[in-house]
């Protein structure tokens, strides 16, 4: 006597837990890496969660995961417009306590690559983030933000150019 | 330097810039929010409203303040446009007037593991109101008043045992009780009055979503040392749900649904080497089998699969392997379950 609906809404939920499971962290920190602050890209993946349990119906379950980095990514956009956070002047909250040299140094490193990220236009930084940090084929990310292949690879190319150049006399150091 | 390698680079230093974001776990508050919004496939569905739910949305109407003003169709949910970018906290929010809709309620109660009585969980569909609390007070009323729908579980609460009211006030979640359950009942074990109170924790934190919260029972409305013989005067924590709930669940199908083929089964594991096997009986007789793997081996992860079976009446079996070969019993759950 148990309707479809019960079907589509456990079916929902248990979708939600596991694409919680596998992707859940790793969209965190993409989101990070487009947004540069991991309380608002926490904010953006939860909220894409939530759009995409509310949209199960309509979504084939094999594409999920494509549709919730989608989202993602749409959502990172938004959230960019409107709190302007990888604007340049964002303080970095300092560590607790006095950290070993080593942890500063970590820290730094890490936080240079964000800062270089932000100053990229957003399709670069969204294709680089997409192509470096979730390994993703050239139409994969065409796919994911909906330009060309061919836009995908001059986004690449001009982009990591850029990052590099802006890593590179760091690096040397 | 060939292309590939500075691609490496630039690969090591993204995945690098985020090694050290450790996300906070967010399952629950996702969860408390798309609790709040049902997909409802198709349209005039009846729901059908099992003696259960009756019996579970009267013992509400103890826990005060009552809601239960109709008793039609659900509204279909919001037809939710299907733009990107709309943030979820802006659209309307269903609950102008409490309605009741009908919701999987999540309940644990008892069953038989290898180890002894452990938690299970079922979803119970339920009509249930459709503000924030309805959900906690139905799981908590459920857990303590309530029935399996799988007859291999069994409700541990004396009868009698009733709900005043369950608060959460941000951190403590609070669960006021009535009826006979300051002593432990004669013929109910320490081991199993332990296993209520942690089913009553872990049935209100599913229906609160908001993680493993503390959990203060009271008696009567008064601070009281004991819960059925279990030390209850300060708030409780959940206990590892690797030690309390059963290694082997299944979510769905629920126990005697009717469902139509290719049946998808969902359910957790904390299995060895994360390898869950199953048949689908009928009678004596297997009509299929296979095995899968869980997420994560060794402690409760998801674990899922899809089966073609023709109309009929089957029951689905889950379980461990016996890795010792010493014909030990294993951690299973079983469903009995009619394919349309």
């Amino acid at each position: 006597m148990l309707a479809t609906a019960e079907e589509a809404l456990i079916d929902a939920d248990t979708a939600l837990e596991q694409l919680y499971a596998e992707h859940y962290a790793a969209l965190v920190r993409l989101a990070v890496l487009l947004l540069r602050d991991q309380g608002l890209a926490e904010d953006v993946v939860q909220d894409s969660f939530v759009a995409t349990h509310r949209r199960w119906d309509r979504i084939d379950p094999a594409k999920a995961p494509a549709y919730l980095r989608q989202t993602v990514v749409n959502r990172s956009r938004s959230a960019l417009r409107h709190h302007g956070v990888v604007a340049r002047h964002r303080p970095e909250p300092l560590p607790d306590g006095p950290p070993a040299d080593a942890t500063l140094l970590d820290k730094e490193r890490r936080r240079l690559v964000l800062d270089a990220l932000a100053e990229l236009p957003p399709r670069q930084r969204e294709v680089l983030a997409l192509r470096y940090y979730l390994d993703l084929s050239e139409a994969e990310i065409a796919a994911t933000l909906g330009i060309s292949r061919g836009a995908v690879k001059s986004h690449a190319s001009r982009g990591s150019a850029a990052l590099r150049a802006r890593l590179s006399p760091q690096e040397d150091s | 330097m060939n292309p590939n390698d500075r691609d490496d680079d630039l690969r090591r230093a993204l995945r690098d810039a985020v090694s050290d974001v450790h996300p906070t776990p967010a399952l629950d508050d996702i969860r408390s929010r798309t609790d709040k919004v049902i997909p409802m496939a198709g349209q005039n569905k009846r729901w059908f409203l099992p003696t259960l739910a009756v019996a579970a949305v009267m013992a509400l109407v103890v826990g005060g303040a009552f809601w239960m003003n109709r008793d039609d169709d659900p509204v279909p949910g919001p037809a939710g446009s299907p733009t990107q970018g709309t943030s979820p906290t802006t659209s309307p929010s269903p609950t102008a007037e409490p309605e009741l809709t009908a919701r999987a309620v999540p309940v644990y109660f008892i069953g038989d593991a290898a180890r002894g009585p452990r938690l299970f969980r079922e979803f119970q569909r339920q009509q249930v109101c459709a503000a924030t609390d309805c959900l906690l007070k139905a799981a908590t009323v459920s857990a303590i008043s309530g029935e399996p729908l799988d007859t291999d579980y069994r409700a541990p609460w004396p009868s009698g045992t009733g709900l005043r009211s369950v608060e959460y006030d941000g951190d403590v979640l609070t669960i006021d009780l009535t009826g006979d359950v300051h002593d432990r009942p004669s013929g109910m074990n320490a081991e199993t009055a332990e296993l209520a109170v942690q089913q009553l924790i872990f049935s209100a934190q599913a229906g609160l979503g908001e993680g493993r919260v503390p959990v203060q029972l009271l008696l009567d409305g008064s601070h009281t040392d004991e819960v059925l013989g279990v030390p209850a005067s300060e708030p409780l924590a959940a206990a590892n749900p690797d030690d309390v709930q059963a290694p082997v669940q299944i979510d769905t199908p629920t126990e005697g649904e009717s469902v139509t083929s290719p049946v998808k089964v969902t359910g957790r594991a904390a299995v060895f080497e994360a390898n869950v096997v199953w048949e689908v009986m009928q009678g004596d007789t297997v009509v299929k089998q296979n095995f899968e793997t869980a997420q994560e081996c060794c402690t409760l992860s998801p674990y899922s699969f899809t089966v073609d079976l023709e109309p009929g009446t089957y029951t689905l079996v889950v379980h461990d392997e016996d890795m010792s070969g010493e014909g030990l019993p294993v951690n299973q759950d079983t469903k009995e379950f009619t394919v349309k």
